[in-house]
C-alpha cells in the first residue's frame, strides 16, 4: 500500500512570456517506512515538488496531476481544515533553512509543545512536557535545552531540534528539504545518522531532496534523479550508487563531479553548458545538449523513462537504454 | 558551507546599484501598482495644473473688486470659486497657489535631501568618532521645533517664503540623515565593498560609486514623502499667519479664509478649495512615494 | 617531494593572531579566532586551509587581505610585510594579492559589464595603460577564464551571468593585474556540482601557466585532496596539521583529520556503516582548555587513558609521525597513536 503517490505531477508558473513548467508530468512514490530521495541541481524541480506535494506553493502556481494522494487523502482537492490536521500529523516538513525558521523571542521547547497543541488540542500540560523532553533527546538534544532561545543553540542543534518539532505528531511522512546545507561536515554527518536512526527507530517514510548525493547515498532506500522538472532516473539506492552505477548519461556525468581522492588533479570534472530555459525547453531530449553519448535520435525524440535491462524497478529516461550497453567512461 | 546556487542571504538585498530592469522597470512597477498608479496620475494633473492652470483662469488675481457686492461672492458664471474679502477671483488664487506649493515642496526637499544624503553616508562610512558627531548635530536640529524656530526667525530675518522653505529643511534633513546613515551601513557591510576595497579602490571610490548609488533608491524614495511632507508643512506655517502675505500659497488662502470668518460664515469656496488642494496634493506624492519605497526596499525587493 | 621548496617562497604568515574582544551577558571574553598561524605558500604551490566553521580559516583569508586586523603577527608578501601598511601605500600593494569570495552573487556589482569588472583593478594599477590597451588586458583575460568569445562576454552585464560565469569574471578580474598571490574563500562552495569542475579547471590553469601562489580555503576535504599540493588543517585558531595534500588526507596522523577524513561524504552505497562521528559541537574561539584544545572532543585521548601531557602541554607543531614525510607536520602528542578505529561516539 504505497503511502504517496503522486501521477503525472505538473507545476507550471504563467509568466509574461510563457508558461515555464518547472515540474511536468513527474511520478513518484513513497511507501511506509521507506526513505526516498530525490535528487538534482539548482532549477530542477525538486524543492517545488515537495512544496506541490504540500500544497505549500504561492497562489500563482498551476498545480495538476492525474494522481496525489497520501493515504488515501487525494491532496489535490483536500480541504483547507483536513489540510491542517494532514500537515504535520501525517506529512510534516523540514525546510532549507528549517534553522532560521525559529521564532526568535519564544523558547525551543515552548514552540515544540506549541505545535502539538495546535494538531493535538486535546493533550494535556504534563503529557506535552513530556513529550518535549522524549522528541529532544530522541534527537539526541539533551531534555534540559528545551529551555533555550534559539540563539543559544548552535546551528546543528537548531536543525535537529526542527526536525524534533516535524516527528512531534507522529506523522507517517517527513519531507525534508536539503537537510544538512549549511552545516558543518562533522555535524552533517551527526544529522544524517540522526535521520537514518529515526527511519530506523520509527518506522517512518521520508522524502529527502538534496543536490547533494552522497548524502543520498548515505540515506536513502530509493532515489529519484530530477533533471530541467522531469525525473530522468529512478531505482533503488542500491543500484544507482552501486558497482553498476547510474544508467542515465546526467547521473553518471553528475557523480563523476564529485571529486574521488584516487583521481589525482585530472579527474576533476564537470558538466559544460547549463540546464535548459524552462520556458522553452528544447526538442528531444532535454539533456541532449548536453550529453556526451547523444545519438541522432535525441535530438528529436524525448525518451520517456524504461527499465534498465536485469535490474527490478531501476529506470532511466534515455534511449541507450536497453538497447546496446551504454558506453562506460 | 554547502549550497546549490541560491542567494546568500534571505534578506535578498539586491546587488547594489542594481534595481530589477532599471528605472524603467520602476517605472512599470509603480504603474502596476494601484495605489502608484493613482498617485502617478494625481501627480501628473498636479503638475499640469500647476503650469497652466494660471493661464485658464482669466482674473488677474490681485484685481480687486470695483465695489462692495463684488467681495465674497459665492460661486457663479464670471467667478468659478467665487470672490473673497477683496473681490479677488479665488480659482485664480487657487491656480496660482498650486505652483507656489509644488516650488516650495521641491525646493525644500532638494536641500533637505542634499544635507540629509551627505551627513547620513558620511556617519554610515565613517562610523566612530564622526558617525557619533554627526549623529548627535542630527538629534540637535530633529528635535527643533519648528514653530517657535519660524516666529524667531520670522522675526529676525522677515516672514518670506525662502525663510519657511529654510526652516522645513532644516527640521526635515535629520530624518533622511537618519535613514540614509542605517542604508550607509547596510550596504557597508555587502561584499562588494570587501570586494573592492581588495581591488584596491580607496575609500573616496568606494564612497562615491558603491554606497552612494546603494543608498540612491532609498532616497530617492523618501524624498518623495520628504515633498508631501514640505507641502504640508509649509501649509501649515502659512495658514498659522507665518508665511508670506504677498504670495499665493494654499496655506495663505486659508489664513485669509479664517481671518475673514470665512469658515464661522459659510464661505465655503473660500477655504475649502484650497483644503482640497493641499490634501490632492499630498497625498498623491504620499502614494507615489510610498509605492516607490515597497519597490525599492532592499529588504522587500527581488534580486535580479 | 621538496621541489616546492626550492622555489620562492611567496608569502610567509608568522605567528598570525586575530583576537576578538566579545561580550557574553556581563563577562568580556576575548574569542581567539585564530591563534598563533605560521604558514609559507610558494610560488606556483596551491595549498589549502581546511576545517570546520570557527577553526578561523576564513578569518586568515580575511585578514591576509587586510580586511581584517591582525592583533599580532605578519604575513609577507613578496618579501614586503604588507600588516604594516596603510592608506595608499598599501592600496599599491594589493596589486600583488587579491582574493576570489566565496559567493558569486553578492560581492559584484550587478549592473556592470564583465570587462568593466575585469579591467577595475588595471585602471588603480596599471595607469601606465591607455584605455585600449586595458581593453586588451581585459579580454585576454576573460579568454584565459574559459570565457569565450570574450569580445560578446565582456559587454554583458553580471546579472545576466551565471554564478560559475560571474566566478570567472572575478578570476580573470583578479589575474588582470598580475598578483603574486590569489586567495580563494570557498570559491565553488555556492556553485552546482556540476559548475564547480570549470572554476577549479580555469584555477588550475593559471598556476600552470603563470604559476600563481595560492591559498585555497575550503570545507570540502575531498576537493583538497584532489586539487591542492598541501593541506593545511585548522582547529581552533590553530594548525593541527599539514603536509602534502596525498598524505595528509590518505593516512591523517591527528585524531581531528583523521575524523573529517572519515566523515568525508561519498557517493557509494557501499559506504554505509558506523563511522568516526565527533561528539559535540566546534567549540566556540572564547573557550580556553588547557593543553591540547582538540582534548575535550579526542578521542584518540579517550582511548589512551586520558594521558597527562594532553592536559598539560599544547602541542606544538612540527611534530613527525615515525613514518610520515619530512613535510608533514602534526601538533599532537601521539602522532603515530591508531586513529583507523574510534569508536563512534555517542552525541552528549
Amino acid at each position: 500500500m504505497t503511502l504517496l503517490r503522486v501521477r503525472n505531477l505538473t507545476v507550471a508558473y504563467p509568466t509574461a512570456e510563457a508558461l515555464v513548467r518547472a515540474v511536468d508530468g513527474v511520478d513518484l512514490d513513497v511507501n511506509p517506512g521507506e526513505v526516498v530521495g530525490l535528487a538534482g541541481e539548482s532549477g530542477c524541480g525538486k524543492s517545488t515538488l515537495a512544496l506541490a506535494v504540500a500544497r505549500l506553493l504561492p497562489r500563482g502556481a498551476v498545480v495538476s496531476a492525474d494522481e496525489m494522494s497520501l493515504g488515501g487523502i487525494d491532496l489535490r482537492t483536500v480541504a483547507d481544515d483536513e489540510l491542517r490536521s494532514l500537515r504535520w500529523r501525517r506529512l510534516s516538513l523540514v525546510f532549507q533553512g528549517a534553522m532560521s525558521g525559529f521564532n526568535p523571542v519564544m523558547r525551543v521547547g515552548d514552540q515544540i509543545a506549541e505545535a502539538i497543541r495546535t494538531h493535538e488540542p486535546d493533550s494535556d500540560r504534563r503529557e506535552v512536557a513530556d513529550r518535549v523532553g522524549e522528541l529532544l533527546s530522541q534527537v539526541g538534544i539533551a531534555p534540559a535545552r528545551s529551555e533555550d532561545f534559539p540563539h543559544q543553540m548552535s546551528g546543528g542543534m537548531k536543525q535537529r531540534a526542527m526536525i524534533a518539532m516535524a516527528l512531534s505528531c507522529r506523522p507517517d511522512l517527513l519531507i525534508a528539504d536539503e537537510p544538512t546545507t549549511a552545516l558543518d561536515v562533522m555535524t552533517q554527518a551527526q544529522i544524517l545518522d540522526l535521520i537514518q536512526r529515526l527511519a530506523d527507530e520509527l518506522g517512518l517514510a521520508m522524502l529527502i531532496i538534496s543536490h547533494d548525493l552522497t548524502v543520498l547515498a548515505e540515506l536513502c532506500d530509493r532515489v529519484a534523479v530530477m533533471y530541467a522538472g522531469r525525473i530522468v532516473e529512478r531505482g533503488a539506492a542500491d543500484e544507482i550508487f552501486g558497482a553498476a552505477g547510474p544508467s542515465h548519461p546526467y547521473t553518471r556525468r553528475l557523480l563523476d563531479c564529485y571529486p574521488k581522492l584516487d583521481g589525482g588533479q585530472g579527474s576533476i570534472s564537470g558538466i559544460p553548458g547549463s540546464p535548459p530555459d524552462l520556458a522553452h525547453p528544447p526538442s528531444g531530449c532535454r539533456f541532449h545538449d548536453r550529453c556526451d553519448q547523444v545519438i541522432p535520435r535525441c535530438n528529436a525524440d524525448d525518451p520517456a523513462l524504461q527499465m534498465v535491462p536485469g535490474s527490478a524497478g531501476h529506470l532511466a529516461a534515455c534511449h541507450l537504454v536497453g538497447a546496446a550497453e551504454v558506453a562506460r567512461r | 558551507m554547502t549550497g546549490p546556487m541560491i542567494n546568500s542571504s534571505f534578506d535578498a538585498a539586491p546587488v547594489t546599484g542594481h534595481i530589477v530592469g532599471g528605472w524603467r522597470g520602476v517605472l512599470r512597477q509603480l504603474v502596476a501598482d494601484r495605489m502608484g498608479r493613482a498617485g502617478l496620475l494625481m501627480v501628473v494633473a498636479v503638475v499640469l495644473v500647476a503650469v497652466a492652470g494660471p493661464l485658464l483662469a482669466p482674473y488677474d488675481r490681485t484685481a480687486v473688486a470695483a465695489s462692495r457686492t463684488g467681495i465674497l461672492q459665492s460661486p457663479s458664471a464670471a467667478h468659478w470659486l467665487g470672490t473673497d474679502e477683496l473681490g479677488r477671483d479665488i480659482l485664480r488664487q487657487v491656480l496660482a497657489g498650486t505652483s507656489v506649493s509644488l516650488e516650495i515642496g521641491l525646493i525644500a526637499t532638494l536641500i533637505t535631501v542634499l544635507i540629509g544624503t551627505t551627513v547620513g553616508v558620511l556617519a554610515g562610512w565613517f562610523t566612530g568618532f564622526v558617525d557619533a558627531v554627526l549623529m548627535r548635530i542630527t538629534d540637535f536640529f530633529l528635535v527643533l521645533p519648528s514653530l517657535p524656530l519660524m516666529i524667531a526667525l520670522g522675526a529676525i530675518i522677515g516672514q518670506s517664503l525662502t525663510m519657511i522653505v529654510f526652516v522645513i529643511a532644516l527640521t526635515s534633513w535629520p530624518s533622511t540623515a537618519r535613514i540614509v546613515r542605517s542604508q550607509a551601513l547596510a550596504v557597508r557591510e555587502r561584499e562588494v565593498v570587501a570586494r573592492a576595497k581588495t581591488v584596491g579602490l580607496s575609500s573616496a571610490g568606494i564612497l562615491w560609486r558603491l554606497i552612494l548609488p546603494g543608498v540612491l533608491a532609498l532616497v530617492i524614495a523618501n524624498a518623495v514623502l520628504v515633498i508631501a511632507g514640505s507641502i504640508l508643512a509649509e501649509a501649515t506655517l502659512s495658514f498659522l499667519g507665518l508665511g508670506d502675505p504677498t504670495r499665493t500659497s494654499w496655506g495663505q488662502i486659508l489664513h485669509n479664509a479664517f481671518v475673514t470668518g470665512a469658515v464661522g460664515n459659510g464661505y465655503w469656496w473660500y477655504f475649502l478649495p484650497p483644503g482640497i488642494g493641499i490634501v490632492i496634493v499630498v497625498l498623491a506624492f504620499s502614494l507615489v512615494g510610498q509605492s516607490l519605497e515597497r519597490i525599492l526596499d532592499p529588504r522587500l525587493a527581488a534580486t535580479a | 617531494m621538496s621541489t616546492e621548496q626550492s622555489s620562492a617562497v611567496i608569502a610567509e604568515i608568522r605567528d598570525l593572531r586575530v583576537h576578538f574582544p566579545v561580550r557574553r551577558g556581563r563577562r568580556r571574553l576575548t574569542a581567539r579566532a585564530v591563534d598563533g598561524i605560521d604558514l609559507q605558500i610558494h610560488q606556483g604551490e596551491i595549498v589549502a586551509l581546511v576545517g570546520e566553521s570557527g577553526c578561523g580559516k576564513t578569518t586568515v583569508a580575511r585578514t591576509i587581505m587586510r580586511l581584517q586586523e591582525p592583533s599580532s603577527g605578519s604575513v609577507a608578501i613578496g618579501g614586503v610585510d604588507i600588516t604594516r601598511a596603510r592608506g595608499r601605500g598599501l592600496r599599491r600593494l594589493r596589486r600583488d594579492f587579491q582574493m576570489i569570495f566565496q559567493d558569486p552573487f553578492e560581492c559584484l556589482v550587478a549592473n556592470s559589464t564583465a570587462i568593466d569588472v575585469v579591467t577595475e583593478g588595471l585602471r588603480i594599477h596599471r595607469a601606465d595603460l591607455d584605455a585600449a590597451a586595458r581593453r586588451t588586458a581585459g579580454l585576454t583575460a576573460l579568454e584565459m577564464c574559459g570565457l569565450t568569445p570574450a569580445e560578446a562576454i565582456a559587454e554583458r552585464r553580471i546579472f545576466q551571468l551565471s554564478g560559475g560565469q560571474r566566478q570567472r569574471v572575478a578570476i580573470a578580474a583578479a589575474l588582470a593585474i598580475e598578483p603574486r598571490l590569489l586567495v580563494a574563500d570557498e570559491p565553488v562552495s555556492m556553485l552546482d556540482v556540476s559548475l564547480r569542475a570549470g572554476v577549479i579547471r580555469v584555477l588550475l590553469d593559471l598556476r600552470e601557466r603563470l604559476g600563481i601562489a595560492m591559498l585555497f580555503i575550503t570545507h570540502d576535504l575531498a576537493l583538497a585532496g584532489v586539487f591542492a599540493d598541501r593541506v593545511v588543517v585548522l582547529y581552533l585558531g590553530r594548525v593541527v596539521e599539514q603536509g602534502p595534500a596525498a598524505e595528509v588526507i590518505g593516512s591523517p596522523r591527528h585524531p581531528y583529520t583523521a575524523a573529517l577524513v572519515g566523515v568525508m561524504p561519498k557517493a557509494d552505497a557501499g559506504h554505509r556503516g558506523p563511522r568516526p562521528i565527533l561528539s559535540g559541537e566546534p567549540p566556540n574561539a572564547t573557550a580556553t582548555v588547557s593543553g591540547c584544545r582538540f582534548r575535550p572532543r579526542c578521542p584518540l585521548y579517550r582511548q589512551l587513558g586520558e594521558p597527562e601531557i594532553c592536559q598539560a602541554e599544547e602541542p606544538a607543531l612540527p611534530i613527525i609521525a615515525s613514518d610520515a614525510s619530512a613535510d608533514h607536520v602534526v601538533a599532537c602528542h601521539f602522532p603515530d597513536g591508531d586513529t583507523s578505529t574510534t569508536p563512534k561516539e555517542n552525541i552528549s
